[in-house]
Formats: C-alpha cells, structure tokens, sequence
C-alpha cells in the first residue's frame, strides 16, 4: 500500500525533526538515532500494510508529537550546556518567539490602537537586551560592524514595522521620533562600546542634527527627518542582510570597522530602490483603490520582507553557534 | 515523572518484562517498533509509545545495564528491502533488576550493581556491526 499525501507528509515530518534535534551531535551519535527512527517508522507503516490497515499518518505524528519533549531532552543529556542557559537555550527561543510575535502583531491589524502601540514596542524593547548579550558573546569572533548591525538593525526593523501600522491604521507617524533615538542614539552608544569613536561621534552628530531640525516646522520636519530615520534604517537592514547571507556562506565578515563607510554609501544604495520603487508605484497605479497605502509603506513592506529573511538567517547563525557543529571524523552505525 | 535514586520508570519496567517475556518465548531480540507493540498489546493501550519517550528509555536501559542493542547485519536488512533494525536484549542484571522489583524492591539499582554491569559502550550508538 502506496502512503498518500498525508502519510509522506507524516513520514517526512518525522524524519525532518529528527534530522533537526540531532544536528550538532556527533556524526555516529546522530545517524544512530536517525536510522533507528526512520527503521521504527518503516516498521510501522508496513505493519499497517499486512493488516490491511490504512497508512498510520495520525498515528505517526501522534507518536512524533508526544515524543518532542523527551527527544528534547535526551538532546540535552547528549550535550550538557556548556555555557549560560540563557546563552545556550533561552536566548534563540526568546528571540524566535519575539519576532514570530512581531510577525504576528504586523499581520493582525485589527489589534486596537491602544494595544497596537505597545505591542510593537515590547518586541523591540525584548530582543534589544538578548541580542546584546549574543553579540557579547561573540564579539571575539565577528567583525564589529557586524555586531553593530546586528543589533541596530533588529531594532530599527522593528521599528519600522511599528511605523507602517502607525501611518496605515493610526494614521500619524509618532515612530519617526522613536526611530532617530533608538536607532541613531543605540547605534552610537553601541559604537562607542565596541571601540569606535570615530563612528560614535558621526552617528550621535546626525541625531543632533535631526533633533535640531525638527524643531523647525516646514519641509525639515515633514521630508528630511523621516527620511533620514528610514534610511538608516535602510542602511542597518542592508548590513542585517549582508551579515546574514556572509554566515550562511560560513563567511566571515573583515574585520576592519565598516560602520563610517556603511553610514555613509548605504543610506544612498538603499534610496535608489525606494526611488524605484516609488516609480514602479506610481506607474502602475496611479489611482489606488487603496489610498491608505502609500510609497513608505510599500518600502516598508520591502523591509518586512528583508527582516524577515535576515532574522532567518541570524537564527541559524544562532543555532549553529548554539550547538556547534558535526565532527567530521566520526562514523555512522551501518558504515 | 520524577526520578527516585536506583528506581526505575514505571515505561522501563514494562520494557524489561516485555523483553523477557520474549526471552521465554525463544526470540530474545526485539527491534524498538516492535517493543511499542508489545506494550502496546500487553497494556491494552490505543496509541503507541512515543518515539522520544521509547528511544529515550531503551537508551537509560541500555546505559544501566540492564538492556544490550546491536545493529543487525545490514546484508540482512537490504535482503529483505528495509532499514537495519537495532535489536535490544534483555540481560542477566536486568533479570536481576526485575526479581528485585518482583521482590518489593523499589530501588533496584540502588546500590549501582546493574550499572556496573553495563556494557560501558555509548547507548545512543549500539554495538556496530560486526562484519
């Protein structure tokens, strides 16, 4: 008996998170358990075959789902925690769930305004301090640009995101004074922490300059200063990205301190696809039946797509780091 | 289920007398599906013991001596067109263990005497086939 969609589905599903809760362990320890599960597996459904039963999908995932937390910790009594528990364990979930919840709160809308404010907010004000304490950790490993980015650009996604449902479901853009402070004022302390005084001074001189400005009414308020947020936002995000893509590649970032050079070329890389952007909008729908969405949202909605993909990327980068990796030189049980 | 100091689990008491059950019935070996069935059966339970909660005591069994595993012989295995099976047994100090328990004993390896008695090998591995 052929299993249908649903019995491959139940059958991969297994064999995926099994494949995911030995990843890191030893090579022999790993294949060990993946071959004993995949043989339990093949068991069970050819047993259900000679009975003329139907393919045990429900069954199989049943098993698999009440398994997870013992699989999870015999994971953890294969590899003590080296480290903090908070290092090891707590921070990539903590950050998992911080941004599947900001995913959340973006995708669901009609959250009150009240609500929306602060939920937005809590994301940001969560992950700030774990990403912190990762990129202490690994400051003696990573370039310290792309520590910087790292951390400014996880805040300044988040509060972007806060921004697009400010303008589309409050209609008012109170965020922009958030995003100069947090963004600008975290990113120079964080430049000065890590060393680089030169970039600390630069980035703290432009949040001068935005709060100088603003306090004039007129096109400074309405033009320069939301710009000037957006594209260090921009900026920070690219850099998320190129991290992100160069760990993937198991690459690691130079070493030399980019930041002055990011401040300064990326915010104008990243204008010209919003200019392209805002030209393919207005092309191809200059009368939008949905006059609410308007150019920054729609970069704003590049953005989410961008934070998204980075913080996949950082989350492997942060399991990976987390659990180490295969020793090459082990064997498997069948070899 | 918290753990008393040389007890065992109410699921590692019923794979051991499972495995000796096969044992009088002349198949000493049992691959770990087929353990779920039998306590399954024996129990008279719907649903089958989890993969994490089932591979996670045979694991503990094996480390405290009172199961041994091997890898069956993988010509076996693709003769008959399936994955290799890895087949527990159960052994003297889990026959031991078991009398003990039979006996009132509800520490039996209190006093460590199974767990010197493990084969020392890694249980998460098994035995490697021997060719």
């Amino acid at each position: 008996m052929r299993p249908g969609w649903e019995g491959i589905f139940a059958v991969r599903l297994v064999r995926a998170w099994v494949w995911f809760y030995t990843r890191g362990l030893p090579a022999r320890v790993a294949e060990a358990r993946r071959a004993e599960i995949d043989s339990d597996v093949w068991e069970q459904l050819r047993d259900a075959s000679r009975a003329g039963r139907p393919v045990p999908s429900f069954a199989l995932l049943g098993r698999f789902v009440r398994g997870v937390p013992d699989d999870l910790a015999w994971r953890l009594e294969r590899e003590p925690l080296s480290g903090s528990p908070v290092q090891r364990v707590v921070l990539p979930v903590v950050v998992v769930l911080s941004y599947g919840w900001l995913a959340f709160v973006w995708m669901n809308g009609w959250l009150s305004e009240q609500l929306v404010w602060w939920f937005l907010l809590l994301p940001v004000l969560v992950t700030a301090p774990i990403l912190a304490l990762y990129v202490r950790r690994c400051s003696g490993r990573l370039a310290r640009a792309a520590l910087a980015l790292i951390l400014g650009g996880g805040v300044t996604v988040a509060l972007m995101l806060a921004m697009l449902v400010a303008v589309i479901f409050l209609e008012q853009t109170p965020f922009v004074w958030i995003a100069i402070f947090v963004l600008l004022g975290g990113a120079a302390a964080l430049a000065l922490i890590l060393g680089s005084r030169v970039t600390g001074v630069l980035m703290l001189a432009v949040l001068a300059a935005a709060v100088y400005f603003d306090s004039f009414s007129g096109p400074w308020r309405d033009a320069w200063i939301p710009i000037l947020a957006l594209l260090g936002g921009f900026a920070a995000l690219i850099g998320l990205l190129a991290f992100g893509v160069a760990n993937l590649y198991e690459r690691a970032l130079p070493r030399w301190n980019a930041l002055p050079l990011v401040v300064a070329v990326f915010p104008l890389a990243a204008a010209l696809p919003q200019y392209f952007l805002l030209f393919v909008y207005d092309f191809f729908y200059p009368r939008s039946p949905w006059p609410r969405l308007r150019f920054w949202d729609v970069v704003n909605l590049v953005a989410v797509v961008g934070f998204v993909a980075a913080y996949s990327a950082l989350m492997y980068v942060i399991w990976r780091d987390t659990f180490g990796k295969v020793p090459s030189d082990e064997t498997t049980p069948q070899a | 289920m918290r753990r008393k100091p040389g007890a065992l689990l109410p699921l590692e008491v019923s794979i051991c007398e499972v495995a000796i059950e096969q044992r009088r019935q002349g198949e000493p070996e049992s691959h770990g599906f087929a353990i779920a069935k039998l306590l399954a059966e024996r129990d008279g339970a719907r649903r089958l013991t989890a993969h994490g909660t089932l591979y996670k005591a045979l694991g503990r069994l094996e480390a405290a001596g009172l199961l041994q595993s091997r890898w069956e012989d993988p010509e076996t295995a693709a003769h008959e067109r399936r994955p290799p099976r890895r087949l527990y047994q159960i052994t003297a100090a889990g026959i031991e263990a078991m009398a003990r328990i039979a006996q009132g004993d509800p520490a039996p390896l209190q006093n460590d005497r199974s767990r010197a008695a493990g084969t020392g090998r890694d249980p998460a591995v098994g035995e490697p086939v021997s060719s």
